[in-house]
């Protein structure tokens, strides 16, 4: 008797609005519009009505499903692969080099980083195919001698958070500050480097003027964020706001978590997106900054090239002058921040939501045609 | 405003060598004796730090520590020198794949799952242990 494929997914940790669990959400409801049985499948981060707990994908184990296995960091889940029938797809997000994780308090991170490496070789012996979120996620696969690969961006609609009603507050407050606004959005952790743009925000006071700010949006990490970079502010006699209700001439405001229309306003008033990550897998604010028209200023580090492409202003992260003269630039010369908001709204369109489900549906059909 | 000269570039530099040399902290750079095993253990993370900052850590006597941890680390270690590699054998490599091999791999998954929570309660216990006055 022939029935229709489950297509599952499986991680180990779900997160309702982070760039994975989002990622995960996605691909299962572009999958029940296929008419598709899909769930989403975690060890921790259960939610009733999105995701179930890991034990419960024990009847849906069996050949002629599809299980996509999304892999970031070391966890017990390629152990439960391996007693699954169903084909598996690897879909690879990359897993954080754990020199970024040096701090005593972070050895349980760093112990999880490293297993994931390890668990690498086997997670290729189990997997049938790959999906990586960037060429770079792929070549780093294609180097452990994985197989029957494709790169597919991280899947959402990039566009919808454009619909998205600002934050009041939010915007009263951003307002009320003339200076300019340099925008940074992403977890508060060591490879993300803020401590480099707090060292960018202090050359460019020094050496060219005072007009702008930092914000970084972003949950902090209690060590790094909490305490280290914290304390760099306090070095360099930066103004600084760590709490609601921000100070109104804050040099650096560390904004914490924040929702969807608080986000908004941020991307809405930002005038200059500066991205000095050192490890990215494939950087999804990169992408939300292009379709406010943004001009984005980023090292040349792992995938953010690749993803911002012509997008923006790539600079050399040993060079801080060069660093610097660009931010200046995207600052103060109308001319190029014209250029680059173009050139970022430009690069934006390749990631347009119909590209990415005809991407989708295509590597979809293909491994279901396999099974 | 000031103008951004490209003969700042050598005092631009200079403060950015001094930023590094200030702030090892902020500088990432792979350790090849780092191992993750040995990392998880709070306690060797403890007497790491004891090590290098010279403080006096007391020797540890609670039985937890006496008996449960190195049970922990051992269970652990047979886990994974030999129940993996058996069920990698049996699954992958041999396809044998029955409903007693499939409940067995779940059990190896939840009883490491059961070490980790165990070790992890260890951790806060020992947390909230009183710090010796030096």
């Amino acid at each position: 008797m022939n029935r229709s494929p489950r297509v599952d997914q499986i991680l180990p940790s779900f997160g309702y609005y982070d760039a994975i669990g989002t990622d995960t959400r996605t691909i299962r409801d572009l999958i029940r519009a296929k008419g598709l049985k899909s769930d989403i499948f975690a060890e921790e981060g259960v939610l009733p009505g999105e995701c179930r707990h890991l034990s419960e994908y024990t009847p849906f184990a069996t050949r002629g499903n599809l299980l996509i296995h999304h892999f970031s960091v070391g966890s017990l889940v390629p152990y439960y692969l391996m007693g699954a029938g169903a084909t598996k797809v690897t879909r690879y997000h990359n897993i954080t080099p754990a020199k970024f994780f040096p701090y005593p308090h972070t050895s349980f991170a760093k112990s999880k980083c490293k297993q994931g490496r390890d668990q690498l070789p086997l997670v290729r012996d189990l997997s049938d195919c790959f999906w990586a979120a960037s060429q770079y996620n792929a070549d780093e696969l294609e180097a452990h001698s994985f197989k029957n690969g494709a790169v597919l961006p991280l899947m959402r609609d990039y566009k919808k958070l454009l619909e998205i009603e600002p934050c009041k507050k939010t915007t009263e407050f951003l307002q009320k500050d003339k200076r300019k606004t340099l925008l940074f959005v992403g977890r508060v952790v060591p490879n993300k480097a803020h401590h480099d743009l707090l060292f960018l925000l202090k050359q460019y006071y020094d050496f060219v003027d005072n007009d702008a700010r930092l914000i970084c949006v972003g949950r902090p990490d209690p060590y790094y964020g909490g305490v280290l970079v914290k304390s760099l502010a306090a070095e360099y006699g930066m103004r600084t706001s760590f709490d609601k209700p921000y100070g109104l001439h804050s040099d650096f405001i560390l904004t914490g978590a924040v929702n969807e229309h608080e986000l908004a306003s941020f991307y809405q008033h930002a005038d200059v997106f500066v991205c000095l990550s050192d490890h990215e897998g494939f950087c999804v604010p990169l992408v939300e900054a292009m379709n406010f028209k943004i001009p984005i200023l980023a090292h040349k580090a792992a995938a953010v090239p690749e993803t911002l492409g012509e997008g923006g202003l790539l600079v050399d992260k040993n060079k801080p002058l060069e660093t610097l003269q660009g931010l200046t630039k995207l600052l103060k010369d109308q001319d190029e921040i014209k250029k680059y908001g173009y050139l970022s709204s430009k690069r934006a369109k390749d990631f347009d939501w119909e590209t990415l489900e005809a991407k989708f549906s295509s590597y979809l059909d293909s491994v279901l045609a396999r099974i | 405003m000031k103008d951004l000269d490209p003969s700042m570039e050598q005092g631009i530099i200079q403060k950015f060598r001094e930023y590094k040399q200030k702030h090892p902290e902020f500088i990432f750079e792979d350790d090849p004796s780092d191992d993750w095993y040995t990392e998880i253990s709070s306690v060797t993370v403890a007497k790491e730090m004891a090590r290098e900052t010279k403080i006096y850590l007391p020797v540890a006597d609670s039985s937890h520590r006496k008996y449960l941890a190195p049970f922990i680390v051992e269970s652990k270690r047979l886990l994974r020198k030999l129940a993996r590699p058996f069920l990698k054998v049996l699954f992958v490599r041999q396809e044998r794949m029955n409903d007693l091999t499939v409940s067995l791999a779940y059990g190896v998954a939840s009883l490491e799952m059961r070490l980790m929570k165990l070790e992890n309660r260890l951790k806060k216990e020992e947390n909230l242990e009183p710090k010796p006055q030096s």
